[in-house]
């Protein structure tokens, strides 16, 4: 499976620096998938399976919480892991999220530094060896 | 009501202050009375629901967006409409900054999308504050929502 990553969120500037922060993280990612909205998304992943989906909770047409209940019943897409990075921080949609099986909840304004630990698990060999001059 | 002292408003501040200072680079500082902006602005609101239900009113100018939307991202001059997405994320995360402020442990808060508009020469809202980088003003402002009305009282 080649290291794609679905980035779903309907402001083209967090996709942006998400996308950047995925980067600078040393993540060797050989695709970036983008969709603004949940439906979106699924219309993508009817044609990809990506390693890893990257997702907000407050979108048009299709939120988050929907979208992440769609993957997660489909037998094809359910054992994608699914990441959240919301503004959203209700106690009722934590924990509704969290219900759905996602591997990690971020709430925004997030650090960069935040982001790598939460994913680096679910991208097994694609974390770059960036060390500079380091031992092995 | 003298929203400038309102303790929300002063948290609303906070937040933005906040916000733009650690995920925008830009030092904001508070101004006593805030003056109307000239010239084009881009005005963000954003609803949030809880205990509080209010409209939060972000209104910047335009040059300050622009340059806000390229410090983000780290690009160059930015096109018009990622202007407008960035100032919509920024309201956003002031937002979300404010809620979590308000409600740390039981998070009562939900928010909604945020909506962006260009305008140009807009008289002073009431109840506005005014935060300044310096050189740039940055209005913001809350709306107390009415709650609404029982279906039945429809008649």
């Amino acid at each position: 499976m080649d290291t794609t990553i679905l980035i779903v969120d309907d402001s083209a500037t967090v996709r942006k620096v998400v996308r950047r922060v995925v980067k600078q993280a040393g993540f060797a990612i050989d695709d970036f998938l983008e969709a603004h909205h949940g439906r979106h998304a699924l219309e993508l992943l009817a044609d990809t399976t990506p390693r890893l989906i990257i997702t907000d909770i407050n979108m048009p047409e299709m939120n988050g919480i929907e979208l992440i209940e769609a993957v997660k019943n489909d037998p094809l897409l359910c054992s994608i892991p699914c990441v959240v990075i919301s503004t959203e921080g209700s106690r009722e949609v934590i924990d509704k999220v969290l219900s759905l099986g996602v591997v990690g909840f971020i709430q925004k304004p997030f650090r960069p530094e935040e982001l790598a630990p939460v994913i680096a698990p679910y991208l097994g060999m694609a974390m770059a060896v960036a060390d500079e001059g380091g031992d092995f | 009501m003298d929203t400038t002292t309102d303790p929300l408003v002063e948290r609303a501040i906070e937040a933005a202050v906040l916000v733009f200072e650690e995920s925008l680079f830009v030092t904001l500082e508070r101004v006593d009375a805030a003056s109307p902006m000239a010239g084009e602005t881009v005005h963000t609101v954003i609803a949030f629901h809880g205990p509080h239900e209010a409209l939060l009113h972000l209104r910047l100018p335009w040059p300050l967006a622009a340059e806000i939307t390229a410090d983000f991202l780290g690009e160059g001059e930015p096109e018009e409409a990622l202007v407008l997405d960035a100032c919509g994320e920024a309201a956003n995360m002031v937002a979300g900054r404010l809620v979590k402020a308000l409600s740390p442990e039981e998070r009562r808060y939900t928010l909604e999308i945020p909506t962006v508009m260009v305008e140009e020469d807009t008289p002073l809202a009431e109840g506005c504050c005014e935060v300044s980088t310096g050189m740039q003003p940055v209005h913001l402002w809350l709306e107390t929502l009415e709650p609404e009305p029982p279906s039945n009282a429809r008649g």
